[in-house]
């Protein structure tokens, strides 16, 4: 894609958009589908040119950690390693080395930087829903109900969705497959009851 | 490594969609935009930074006309069914129902207006938002993160320059 080209989201093709940004509705050439284009300052910007570092020339010169034939330009702000340009990232205004940021990754450290996550609570209720509106599936809830009761409890314990900050999924969880749990046992202990009776009571 | 960040919080854009069996949410950030895809198990985030958005565009696209003529079809349909079964209470009422059920359908899908698909452009290239299908919703939207982006813009960026390490002096040799 050429810098400073916004592509209609039909066809993929440039669209004849200027700045300044304001509302425009445009026809695509390509296409004819009238678009309405908010283009921003950021589609003007050049790309940074990208750097390999420069040669340590001179003896005492501190070089990269990674590369001790280049020179180092900065410190890594997180773990104080010595950088090149080619190594240091700038990552919301901070200038960290490659493990710093993956570490910050694996580690949850950095929360801008996580792509995914399992949210215990909402797969606790979806254990606890999904064999009871697929109507014939409701026999597996003797085995959901408690997976989903296990899974309730055990997201108290794990960090819950990035956006959601409440815990009334686990609750609702925990509360359908104690219902369900009961229900079972209830079911079982009548049908165990009803096997012992004697015969003609 | 410093203590752990805070955990960001965000402000839900309303509207809800769906992309590959996976329910998708849009949030907004102090400085991104966040896309969440929720599949009832585990969830999946794509952000977009204010600083690197180049572009938002919207189309019209011809779902909610389409939508429309399905739920006058089926209202009217089921609308001259419960006037011809008139004579059976029962079934008459059961058809007025769902013909009310549709005409309600038909009147909200008028209400919310055209069906759009939104796109926004980084420098990585276009990415849809999934959440926004109408173009009342997309423009407002882009009214609340138009000054957001304009301001995060205006902020010269961190600049890779030679020599210039953090805090300021050079960079001290390694002792010997």
């Amino acid at each position: 894609m050429n810098p400073g080209s916004v592509l209609c989201p039909g066809c993929r093709l440039p669209l004849p958009v200027t700045l300044p940004g304001t509302a425009q509705f445009i026809p695509c050439p390509a296409c004819e589908r009238s678009l309405q284009v908010e283009v921003f300052p950021a589609l003007a910007r050049p790309a940074a040119p990208a750097r390999a570092g420069e040669a340590v020339l001179e003896a005492g010169v501190s070089s990269c950690f990674y590369h001790d034939q280049k020179k180092a330009e900065v410190a890594c702000e997180a773990c104080g390693r010595f950088l090149c340009a080619l190594c240091h990232i700038d990552f919301n205004g901070r200038r960290l080395c490659p493990s710093c940021l993956q570490s910050g990754q694996t580690r949850g450290i950095i929360p801008t930087l996580e792509a995914q996550r399992v949210v215990w609570d909402t797969a606790a209720l979806t254990l606890c829903i999904a064999p009871v509106v697929l109507v014939v599936s409701w026999p597996l809830t003797f085995l959901t109900a408690p997976t989903a009761l296990g899974l309730a409890i055990y997201s108290f314990f794990r960090p819950g969705s990035l956006v959601r900050r409440s815990r009334l999924r686990a609750c609702l969880a925990m509360l359908a497959s104690l219902v369900q749990i009961a229900v079972w046992v209830a079911a079982l202990l009548a049908g165990w009851h009803r096997g012992t009776a004697a015969p003609g009571q | 490594m410093p203590a752990a960040s805070l955990q960001p919080t965000y402000r839900r854009f309303p509207g809800t969609g769906s992309h590959a069996l996976a329910r998708v949410g849009l949030y907004l950030g102090e400085d991104h935009l966040l896309q969440v895809s929720a599949n009832g198990f585990t969830e999946s985030y794509r952000r977009f930074f204010f600083q690197d958005i180049q572009a938002l565009s919207l189309y019209k696209t011809p779902l909610g006309m389409i939508l429309s003529i399905l739920e006058g079809g089926f209202a009217l349909m089921f609308g001259l069914v419960a006037a011809w079964a008139s004579s059976v209470a029962g079934v008459a009422i059961s058809f007025w129902i769902l013909a009310a059920i549709c005409g309600a359908c038909l009147i909200w899908n008028w209400v919310a207006g055209p069906t759009c698909i939104c796109v926004i452009q980084t420098a990585v290239g276009p990415q849809r938002l999934y959440s926004v299908l109408r173009v009342r919703r997309a423009r407002q939207l882009i009214a609340q993160i138009r000054p957001l982006i304009l301001a995060a813009q205006a902020q010269p960026t961190l600049e890779r320059t030679p020599s210039e390490p953090s805090g300021g002096g050079d960079v001290p040799a390694p002792p010997a």
